[in-house]
């Protein structure tokens, strides 16, 4: 477009000549917006029109969003209370001005029953969530999964799978390869039940024992149900106990199973945490570990401790953990509303982790439900609480913006 | 330093002073002449890295006819001030080992040098950025005008970059349509 070059001769003669920026330097701005805002910048002319809804810009914004965190991904909040028998679902955009409502239901219940809403989100990657919920039918325990896009409000059911128990880890693979996979919460080690079993193509597929040739110790079970996906491979969170060496007390050893779903083959190892990692935490509940990633793309533990939040990040040949303060006690307290005196604010449980947008999503004692970004480090209070609820399920949901931007109109 | 042969003895000594001074001199489009740190320079403007490698920096000033002095003395400062800023993961204090990844989010100091800038200033100098190919300055001025984006209704950012609206009514309400929660406060 050039039309720089002559912009201080213009500007003396009070010439404005649309834009006032070049091409490229609008198509940069628009690149780092949140994605209400490049929707909205779509809006102003059919030219940006055209720029956004191509494949180039798309490709652009893959690159930008493949390295580091995008906190502007992150629209909203699901969220599924089960306080009281009654499932409440919900979904709440971020920020609360935004009119965002998403569709967290498929449009039926599979079964045309009101039972929908006790679908609740057990897992999200690239805009798509997983819902899952038990039922028993005739003594029997049985899941039922569904995948869907809460933008566009399309779900696909899978077909009911039986199981032996619930709480089951899901991990949900997007781009070619849709998948949803189940990792039960079960025993790993010698003698535990080693079944898992892969949803792919809506059928269900073999169950496969990848773990027996890791050793792992005896009772070994999924800690967390999250998993983190790096390149293809799924990370989950592990714990087993431990008599300490004087045989008086038993702790618990923690590691992460690997599991590569990219390709054929599924591919197990483990890593075991240091136990130098896991020091200074307040309870030594597994609650206070949640497995992340580094902004470099690499494998991290985020452990609460009584003094802040820490980040382990694993070396690239995974021997050894570097250890980073991501926030201090002082600071979380600081900025949110307590409803307690701050020396009685103690505890700390992380939730959740938001892969693209680098957001945690944990709940402190007296201070409720909060929400912390790795990159910018902004804290916010998504709601006040008097005391950390386990039973609560909530996952922010980040948006595919390139998926909403291809599917726009042209005009 | 290399120098060539043959040449007379005030030649290399001007040469030499050249090469040895720590500035460059650069030239706005209105005349004005900046200095600035030849490293500073170097490390944050790929074009001027070009240039000095290249010896075509002009001691009495490089012309940047495609800069007016206010964009220039904002570039100039912010090399300056990124000169003698400490890199943040050193004041990140703890006792042990940390990764110093860089997060490439604007650092305080980034911030509130393009917070202080006008509307123009800021559009000026985003600008010199891309001319130069200064890719961090660059990086902290489009994060900022992204910034003031947010929650701006279609109309506002049309007024904000001048651009010219060329739908029709029944366009706009369609795209409107389609994806409503974008435009929740219009």
């Amino acid at each position: 477009m050039g039309n720089h070059i002559h912009k201080a001769w213009r500007k003396e003669r009070g010439i404005r000549e649309p834009p006032d920026l070049p091409l490229e330097i609008l198509l940069d701005i628009f690149a780092r917006a949140d994605p209400a805002t490049v929707i909205r910048c779509a809006a102003t002319s059919k030219l940006l029109r055209r720029h956004i809804t191509n494949p180039s810009f798309h490709q652009h914004l893959r690159k930008n969003h493949a390295v580091g965190f995008v906190p502007a991904l992150l629209v909203g909040v699901l969220f599924f209370d089960a306080r009281e028998g009654q499932g409440r679902r919900q979904f709440v955009p971020l920020p609360p001005s935004t009119k965002l409502t998403l569709s967290l239901a498929p449009a039926n219940g599979g079964d045309g029953s009101c039972r929908r809403y006790t679908f609740r989100p057990v897992a999200s990657r690239d805009g798509l969530v997983v819902l899952s919920r038990y039922k028993i039918v005739h003594g029997v325990t049985v899941v039922e999964l569904c995948v869907g896009n809460p933008v566009t409000g399309e779900y696909a059911f899978l077909p009911p799978a039986t199981v032996s128990r619930t709480g089951y880890s899901h991990v949900l693979l997007t781009g070619d390869q849709l998948q949803p996979f189940l990792l039960p919460a079960a025993r790993l080690g010698h003698g535990g039940s080693h079944a898992n079993f892969l949803v792919k193509n809506r059928r269900v597929g073999p169950s496969t024992e990848p773990f027996a040739h890791l050793n792992l110790p005896d009772g070994s079970t999924i800690a967390r149900c999250s998993a983190v996906v790096l390149r293809g491979v799924a990370h989950w969170l592990y714990e087993y106990k431990y008599n300490d060496d004087d045989n008086t007390k038993s702790s618990h050893g923690y590691g992460v199973v690997a599991i590569t779903i990219a390709g054929a083959g599924t591919a197990a190892t483990a890593i075991e945490i240091p136990r130098h990692c896991l020091r200074w935490r307040r309870c030594e509940v597994k609650e206070e570990l949640l497995l992340a990633r580094s902004a470099d793309g690499r494998l991290a533990l985020l452990v609460a401790e009584s003094l802040g939040t820490a980040m382990w990040t694993l070396s690239k040949d995974s021997t050894s953990w570097a250890r980073r303060l991501v926030v201090n006690r002082q600071r979380i307290l600081g900025s949110v509303k307590l409803r307690w005196d701050p020396i009685a604010c103690v505890g700390t449980e992380l939730d959740w982790f938001g892969e693209a947008s680098g957001t945690v999503a944990f709940q402190v004692n007296g201070a409720g439900m909060l929400l912390l970004n790795l990159k910018t480090r902004e804290i916010s209070q998504f709601s006040q609480g008097l005391t950390i609820r386990r039973r609560l399920r909530w996952c922010p949901y980040e948006m595919d913006l390139v998926s909403v931007l291809a599917a726009m109109k042209s005009f | 330093m290399e120098v060539d042969k043959g040449k007379g003895e005030a030649e290399e000594t001007r040469k030499v002073a050249e090469a040895d001074r720590d500035t460059v001199t650069l030239k706005s489009s209105d005349g004005k002449l900046f200095e600035v740190s030849k490293e500073a320079a170097a490390r944050l403007s790929t074009v001027l890295a070009g240039m000095i490698a290249g010896g075509s920096i002009d001691d009495n000033g490089t012309d940047l006819k495609q800069i007016g002095s206010e964009a220039l003395e904002n570039v100039v400062d912010y090399c300056n001030k990124h000169a003698n800023s400490i890199p943040s993961a050193a004041l990140i204090s703890s006792s042990i080992s940390f990764n110093t990844a860089p997060f490439k989010e604007p650092e305080e100091w980034e911030r509130k040098f393009v917070d202080r800038l006008s509307h123009d200033a800021l559009f000026d100098l985003v600008e010199a950025a891309n001319f130069l190919g200064m890719e961090r300055l660059l990086d902290v001025t489009c994060h900022k005008i992204s910034e003031m984006m947010k929650g701006k209704s279609p109309d506002q950012i049309r007024e904000v970059f001048n651009i010219k609206n060329d739908y029709t009514k029944e366009e706009l309400e369609e795209i409107r349509q389609e994806l409503a929660w974008a435009f929740y406060d219009d």
